[in-house]
């Protein structure tokens, strides 16, 4: 039998490549009209903040971070810059349209990226400790199912079964398959799973099989889903491979810089995908954490702890920059190497719920995060 | 004798019911739940006694809340049991404005735009004040061969197209036939910018499938190419509606393009 040489860096990077999109919901299942959408954009591997979002008026960020901070980082207030990969985002910003949340992630420290992305998914209290996720769950306390659109069902939507999902590609064309085969296992099946391969042959043949699959035209595609009357109420990308252990790069052609790019597309095909949807629409991204905030002898960064989380979305009505910074010093990072998380980035997703689904932030915090005194920070965010 | 055993009842039921109230992992420290929590992560009674506790675990270890950090947790503790969570602010968050100056914030304003903006302020457009709908069909022409182009044989898209004003919209019966995205019906109606000029040339921009995608085909984005005031146009005359046969030549790619014919107009 031939064995597979992959190291766990490897197999990171391999699985890691694909890409999904999620929250596409069954046409006519919505039971009532929530207030607006929400996209997440799941950026695994670890995205450093400290790059994304320049902390420019802290006196250690150039002592510590000489080959990683961009020279022509955009300036958005006194204290701190934008990457100039975030060219849309700039935009939006410009507009009031986006805002960032500083120095902020998930309660996690072991710098795992198994458990990180499985505890950023999960919203659990412990990592695995969770077998659903905290969008699915927020979609159930709703009352409205989403679909997903990958071969597995991403985590961060597990928690409901009226979920369904969904993956790009199109068997319509092949003469040989077609639904006949699906029909024909069915029948061999009982009545509870004939109805899901009945379902798996409608999936075959329905339109919107027909999807290019890069990020950004991913987002376009959900953004379109999303604004139509009856459409999907949310929806999850996955962007890979921010775990830039060595020549991460400081600007836009740099390995984190190109990634960071990829991140404004994604925004910007949801931008134009969503039409006039945009108004009610909020966009955040997650990662498992942030990176060490001094660079390693070969011009990278280790896994860390805070990050830097974006919002974009016409549900932002004022740009800003939200954080408790807690300063670059050796003796205010984490542990002596990595940017401290002072904001629970899970108060900002309940945030981000509360906005989009209409929900009570005392039931997410208890119900979806199972922390009843989770602090609110609605009103940082859009007030 | 029957006095001592109620008493004996009576002490037994104090003490159990003592034991009822109180739960079964009070005597425990946060540290100990989230150790055992770590070891059995799905086990329903330490998840409770976590949430309960309102910390969070990691690695086997208490943390209280978010950050984790002496600051937040005083934060967070100061808030007073009788306030509900959702009053649980940190007060420490602040906010950092976002201040662009005046010529900066009109650069990055500029750069938010969707494929099919398009200044017309350019063009001088025709003041129709009649709706008009017409037929058109768009064969590709292919410049790979001979210099001017060869139309080929066969229409990628047809169907009716309307103006109203300068506004030109196509209707209910265009459609692409290039397979694909094209077959979404909403790339004719929403993402297409056109507008009529006074001497009958359609200027914009619109969404543009220029190669065919097979079935099972990976699908292909839209292009998003400038209709221009062509010198090959023959353009819309529409001081004679019954005799319109525009000619109006589109530029995709150097290789290829796409020539519209307009005809059978009438007022609607």
């Amino acid at each position: 039998m031939p064995k597979l040489n992959l190291t766990r860096r490897e197999f990171l990077k391999v699985s890691g490549a694909s890409l999904f999109l999620a929250g596409l919901p069954l046409p006519g299942f919505t039971k009532d009209k929530p207030p607006g959408t929400i996209s997440v954009i799941m950026l695994e591997g670890g995205m450093d903040g400290l790059t994304a979002v320049p902390p420019f008026g802290d006196p250690n960020l150039f002592k510590m971070r000489k080959s990683l901070t961009p020279d022509n980082y955009l300036k958005l207030n006194s204290f701190f810059g934008l990457h100039p990969s975030f060219q849309y985002f700039s935009g939006l910003m410009a507009k009031n349209n986006a805002s960032i949340v500083h120095a902020t992630n998930f309660p996690y420290t072991a710098r795992s990226h198994f458990e990180g992305q499985n505890l950023m998914q999960g919203g659990g209290l412990s990592p695995f400790s969770e077998t659903s996720g905290w969008l699915g769950r927020s979609l159930e306390l709703a009352e409205l199912p989403g679909r997903s659109l990958s071969l597995d069902m991403p985590l961060v939507l597990r928690g409901t079964d009226r979920n369904d999902n969904f993956y790009p590609a199109s068997i319509r064309g092949s003469s040989n398959l077609k639904t006949k085969l699906i029909d024909m296992i069915s029948m061999f099946h009982s009545k509870e799973g004939s109805s899901v391969f009945k379902k798996v042959s409608n999936k075959s043949t329905q339109k919107d099989s027909i999807v290019p699959r890069d990020p950004a035209s991913l987002a376009k595609y959900a953004g379109k889903a999303m604004s139509q009357e009856g459409g999907p109420l949310s929806s999850v990308i996955k962007v890979t491979q921010f775990d830039t252990h060595s020549n991460q790069g400081a600007d836009e052609f740099g390995a984190h810089g190109k990634l960071l790019k990829l991140v404004d597309e994604i925004i910007a095909g949801y931008r134009e995908g969503l039409g006039d949807a945009w108004d009610n629409s909020i966009i955040l991204t997650l990662t498992e954490f942030g990176r060490t905030v001094k660079e390693n002898g070969t011009w990278g960064t280790e896994h860390g702890y805070g990050s830097a989380g974006l919002l974009a979305g016409g549900a932002i009505t004022k740009s800003r920059v939200i954080s408790k910074w807690p300063g670059l010093a050796e003796n205010e990072q984490f542990e002596k190497r990595d940017l401290m998380s002072t904001i629970d980035y899970r108060s900002v997703c309940a945030a981000c719920i509360e906005k989009s689904l209409g929900l009570d932030h005392d039931l997410i915090a208890d119900k979806v995060f199972f922390t009843p005194k989770l602090p609110r920070v609605y009103d940082y965010i859009f007030s | 004798m029957k006095f001592k055993r109620i008493l004996l009842t009576l002490f037994l039921s104090i003490g159990l019911t003592g034991v009822s109230i109180a739960g079964a992992y009070d005597d425990w420290t946060d540290d100990v739940v989230c150790m055992w929590l770590d070891m059995r992560p799905t086990n329903a009674g330490y998840k409770a006694e976590v949430q309960k506790r309102g910390i969070g675990c990691e690695g086997g270890k208490a943390v209280a809340g978010a950050a984790q950090t002496n600051k937040t947790t005083s934060t967070t503790k100061k808030t007073t049991t009788s306030q509900r969570a959702s009053s649980s602010v940190d007060k420490e968050i602040k906010i950092y404005d976002v201040a662009f100056s005046p010529e900066v914030l009109e650069e990055l304003l500029n750069l938010v735009v969707i494929p099919t903006d398009y200044d017309f302020s350019k063009h001088q457009l025709t003041k129709n004040n009649k709706d008009i709908g017409c037929r058109f069909r768009m064969p590709r022409i292919i410049y790979d061969v001979v210099e001017e182009g060869q139309i080929e044989g066969w229409n990628i898209s047809e169907g009716d197209i309307n103006i109203k004003d300068s506004n030109v919209e196509f209707g209910n019966y265009a459609h692409w036939r290039m397979g694909g995205l094209s077959t979404d019906p909403s790339y004719f109606k929403d993402e297409v910018n056109l507008r009529l000029t006074e001497n009958g040339h359609i200027v914009g921009k619109m969404a543009f499938f220029l190669l065919t995608t097979s079935p099972g085909e990976l699908p292909r984005n839209p292009q998003y190419p400038i209709l221009t005031e062509h010198k090959r146009s023959t353009p819309i005359d529409l001081s004679k509606i019954d005799k319109v046969n525009a000619k109006l030549y589109i530029d995709v790619e150097d290789w290829a393009g796409a020539v519209m014919y307009v005809s059978s107009c009438k007022y609607q």
